[in-house]
């Protein structure tokens, strides 16, 4: 693949991120609780962590961040989202490159979910300088595999699906 | 994150006239300040400074509201929550471990708590109220000595001002299409498992469509001059109030600050 279409692949991926968290307005969460959302995004880092390389993988975390936090939250949301997003990618990738076989696309979906939340909240006590958040942790963690299953469930048909029509191997 | 892109409505207004750079520099001052204040009356000081900022932007105080909700999720529910959940397992164990030896100090955290959501919503504002270009070209300024040590900051400006366009181009097909495609099967009474396999099939067809565009993105990258994203200082009547408004609310906290009023 050239440098040109790489780059274009990976600004594609960055849009199609944040255009598929639009979906999350649509469907109900299994469990109501404040600061829990499905991470849809989550699908695309999963694509590209099957598909696309370690660097290419991390560029598309940091340019998803960067993007929604120009365009929505703000300059403080961007350290939770860069610090969330980008361990729970490396973990991913570490499950899904280095431990081949041993967990499925589910199982790595939950532990980016997991590990997502929990750099969230060591933020979030590193900030108010207060340990007393990490009580809130086991909540969050639960939250995690249910929304961790929800999105690993969608990216493992969407990836069956981009092998069986073969769509990388034509676009890229 | 309904409305991100009609939010950029709102940056026609006098901040948003205001240089970028020394907008950005009377962020930063205005964080350092609100960190370093220890007195009641300084923040509120800063608060009102905030409001009449909010106001000056243009927009209401449903920008205020938002973020203060966006806060009190990740940060403030957390914090009660943990608060709730120390006092109820210090009922059932030794509260020397929970409640108690927790560091609860209120005051203290309050204190950090306020301050925090300042810096919060200070950084939201310059966000909300800086024209994309002018940000884009301020990030330039500021990164483009990371150029020289290998890191390719130019390149993820450019792709950062392609994702911004074909965002643009994109949203609104998208909602017509497979948002509405979605909201359709969610409408059903089928189970989450037949939900879930439809939404994929949704998301890989948009995946599948959207890589076509492949060619026109590539083109767009290639169109993209880097030398476009610039940023150059002006200085107009704007400015100068700004920095004036900036000069009397650090008097006035000054003030406060070694008279100790409150």
């Amino acid at each position: 693949m050239n440098k040109n279409k790489k780059i274009a692949v990976i600004i594609i991926l960055v849009c199609n991120a944040i255009l598929i968290s639009l979906l999350e307005l649509i469907i109900p969460i299994p469990i109501p609780v404040p600061g829990v959302k499905l991470g849809l995004a989550n699908i695309i880092t999963l694509i590209a962590i099957v598909f696309l390389d370690l660097k290419d993988v991390l560029a598309i975390v940091l340019l998803r961040c960067l993007v929604v936090a120009t365009l929505s939250k703000g300059l403080m949301m961007l350290l939770f989202s860069i610090s969330g997003g980008i361990s729970s990618a490396l973990v991913m990738w570490l499950l899904y490159k280095k431990m081949f076989g041993l967990f499925s696309i589910k199982g790595i979906s939950i532990a980016g979910a997991v590990v997502h939340n929990t750099v969230q909240i060591i933020i979030a006590s590193y900030i108010l300088k207060e340990p007393i958040v990490f009580y809130y942790l086991p909540i969050l963690l639960i939250s995690a595999i249910v929304t961790g299953l929800i999105t690993g469930s969608i990216s493992d048909l969407t990836i069956k699906e981009i092998r069986k029509r073969e769509i990388f191997s034509d676009s890229v | 994150m309904p409305d991100y892109l009609s939010s950029i409505s709102m940056k026609n207004s006098f901040l948003a006239e205001i240089d970028a750079g020394l907008k950005a520099c009377l962020a930063i001052l205005l964080a350092v300040t609100a960190i370093n204040c220890e007195n009641r009356l300084s923040l509120l000081l800063i608060f009102l400074y905030m409001v009449l900022t909010t106001v000056s932007m243009g927009s209401n105080l449903r920008f205020l509201y938002k973020n203060a909700l966006t806060y009190g999720i990740l940060i403030l529910f957390p914090y009660f929550c943990g608060i709730i959940l120390s006092a109820f397992l210090g009922l059932f164990f030794s509260a020397d471990t929970y409640a108690a030896g927790a560091g609860l100090s209120f005051a203290e955290t309050l204190l950090r708590v306020v301050k925090i959501f300042f810096i919060w919503y200070i950084g939201s504002m310059y966000i909300y109220s800086t024209p994309l270009p002018a940000f884009l070209g301020i990030l330039r300024k500021v990164f483009s000595p990371l150029n020289k040590i290998g890191l390719p900051v130019n390149r993820y400006l450019v792709m950062l001002k392609c994702i911004l366009n074909e965002l643009n181009e994109s949203v609104a097909d998208f909602r017509s299409n497979s948002l509405e495609q979605a909201r359709g099967i969610f409408r059903n009474k089928a189970s989450l498992k037949t939900k879930v396999g439809e939404l994929a099939n949704i998301i890989v067809f948009f995946i599948a469509n959207s890589l076509h565009r492949t060619e026109h993105v590539q083109e767009l990258v290639a169109r993209t001059d880097i030398s476009d994203i610039k940023y150059s200082l002006k200085v107009a009547k704007n400015e100068v109030w700004a920095a004036l408004s900036f000069v009397i609310l650090l008097t006035a906290v000054i003030f406060s600050e070694t008279m100790r009023i409150i």
